[in-house]
């Protein structure tokens, strides 16, 4: 067991707001005109 | 990037990574294996949520899709007609699920859930949740990982003549845009070392149980035959390698496959049946109206405890599935041309998730009644010995010596040929698509695969295994995603005639 977990709270924003931003980026992709 | 330049950097590039990872195991397992547990669980704690998104959201694109007009498309020009029988690709179908982890988790998963699941309700009502818990692992989200990674090579492939290559769905659908090549190229990378890193998860899987088996078999002592089952499974794989065995080889894969069912019904058969049917049947009821809830939990409020259990299981498995999705869905892919996507969809994610119900049901059903009646201590066992588990159950059925052979066998013949497909799928991905690569390169990969398990062999424990196999994976998250944009792109650009 490893017991409780710590993440550093700035890593843990910036790849959160990275992964929304692909989220975003992906919907970009799909709706993009050609 | 220009092709030539671009294929030699690949196959450099991958096999650097893979190597590096392997030598790092060979040399210093203990430490791969905890830097590999401290990196994922950070990983999963943060951003375990995108991870349960991703995977419902492609189930439910997977079933979307089937049930639109998309869904009569041809994986295949208009006129192809599918190349094998419904039965007898229904039947490659539950091949391509049957690994060694159904073999390794039969018993001891819904046992393990079951420990800990008995600390929140009453063990009879743990059980059901175990059985369910194990089921979801195995279940409609495991394949529609698959379903999706198969459909876009198959539907890029076998419709838009791309090959097999995980970078043709890119290129295919924006074929003006530079970063399209590059991502197709990162995507074929991200790939491989997916698949090498999850298929030596399965070698060392593979290792432990048959090794385990063999202990029981001439009474060794434990780890006193780990090198000696390496090096047997190792010569195994290699000797197909080298002389192309290729119906061989599928008539390996059926037997293989035709045991494990024998196994399984002898359970069924030789224990107490009606329990067992019922635990089939309580689990798809439990399992139906459950499945889309469970897909995304994931215990916000719930204790560090509770937590990591969910991190361990649940997340790990889904990583796993992904981290095999380009290997089993180039597979699926390549014996599904002619069929229509619906088919295709509806093929892949319903039918081994019931027999993965039925799988379960009747191993998890057999471990539950010998523990609630008092018949073993089977609990015990799982807690401290989990490879141990399914030869454990097996000695108390009748003709135990005889079946735990064939277990043991088994097991050993599933790992012989997930490793020469997924040789042969590597050399492949590092060949620019060919379906014939060269012997000298399988060779390269089946012995890489060999280093690469045997780094997570040394690593000593199953935890260990996953938390690299995991670490492997996670990357191909992302290009999964993007599969799913070019495929519904390209699907309605064709919609429109283009």
């Amino acid at each position: 067991m490893m017991g409780p977990v710590a993440v550093d709270p700035v890593i843990d924003t910036l790849m959160n707001v990275a992964i929304v931003a692909f989220i975003g980026f992906l919907i970009w992709l799909y709706a993009r005109k050609d | 990037m220009e092709s030539r330049a671009a294929r030699v950097i690949l196959i450099a590039a991958s096999l650097l990574i893979t190597a590096f990872f392997a030598l790092w195991g060979v040399i210093d397992p203990q430490g791969m294996a905890a830097w590999a547990r401290t990196v994922t669980t950070r990983a999963f704690e943060s951003r375990g949520w995108f991870i349960m998104l991703t995977v419902t959201a492609i189930l439910v694109g997977c079933i979307l899709l089937a049930v639109s007009r998309f869904g009569r498309v041809r994986l295949g020009p208009d006129d192809s007609k599918p190349e094998f029988s419904t039965l007898s690709w229904l039947a490659m179908l539950f091949s391509a699920g049957m690994g060694v982890g159904l073999l390794f988790w039969g018993v001891a998963e819904p046992v393990s859930h079951h420990i800990f699941i008995s600390e929140f309700q009453p063990p009879r009502e743990a059980a059901v949740s175990a059985l369910f818990v194990t089921n979801f692992h195995w279940g409609m989200h495991a394949w529609a990982i698959y379903a999706a990674t198969g459909l876009a090579v198959a539907y890029f492939g076998f419709r838009r003549g791309e090959g097999t290559l995980i970078s043709g769905a890119f290129l295919n659908t924006f074929p003006d845009d530079r970063w399209a090549g590059v991502v197709g190229w990162l995507a074929n990378l991200v790939a491989i070392v997916a698949v090498a890193i999850g298929v030596a998860g399965s070698v060392a899987m593979g290792v432990f149980q048959v090794e385990r088996g063999a202990q029981e078999v001439v009474g060794a002592a434990p780890g006193e035959l780990t090198m000696f089952v390496f090096a047997l499974l190792f010569v195994g794989w290699m000797v197909p390698l080298m002389v192309d065995l290729r119906r061989g080889m599928a008539v390996i894969a059926n037997a293989t496959m035709l045991g494990a069912v024998a196994l399984m019904l002898f359970i069924l058969l030789a224990g107490p049946t009606h329990y067992m049917m019922n635990s089939i049947t309580e689990s798809v009821g439990i399992y139906l109206w459950n499945a889309f809830e469970h897909g995304l939990r994931l215990f916000t409020f719930g204790d560090w405890r509770t937590r990591e259990w969910f991190r361990e299981w649940t997340l790990t498995y889904m990583v796993w599935w992904i981290a095999w999705a380009p290997f089993v869905g180039v597979f699926i892919a390549r014996i599904s041309r002619g069929r229509t996507i619906r088919e295709f969809v509806l093929g892949v994610i319903l039918v081994p998730t019931v027999f993965s119900v039925m799988w379960f049901g009747v191993f998890g059903g057999a471990a539950f009644n010998l523990i609630f009646d008092r018949l073993s201590n089977l609990s015990f066992i799982v807690e401290n010995d989990l490879e141990a588990a399914l030869f454990h159950m097996l000695s108390v059925y009748p003709l135990g010596a005889v079946t735990r052979v064939v277990a043991a066998v088994i097991a050993f013949l599933f790992v012989i040929t997930s490793v020469v497909s997924a040789s042969y799928v590597l050399a492949m991905f590092t060949s620019d698509g060919d379906p014939d690569p060269r012997v000298r390169l399988k060779l390269t990969w089946g012995a890489l695969l060999g280093a690469l398990g045997l780094a997570m062999v040394l690593s000593g424990g199953i935890e260990g295994v996953r938390a690299v196999t995991a670490l492997g994976a996670m990357p191909f998250v992302f290009i999964i995603l993007m599969l799913g944009v070019c495929l519904i792109r390209s699907l309605k650009r064709e919609e429109e005639g283009e």
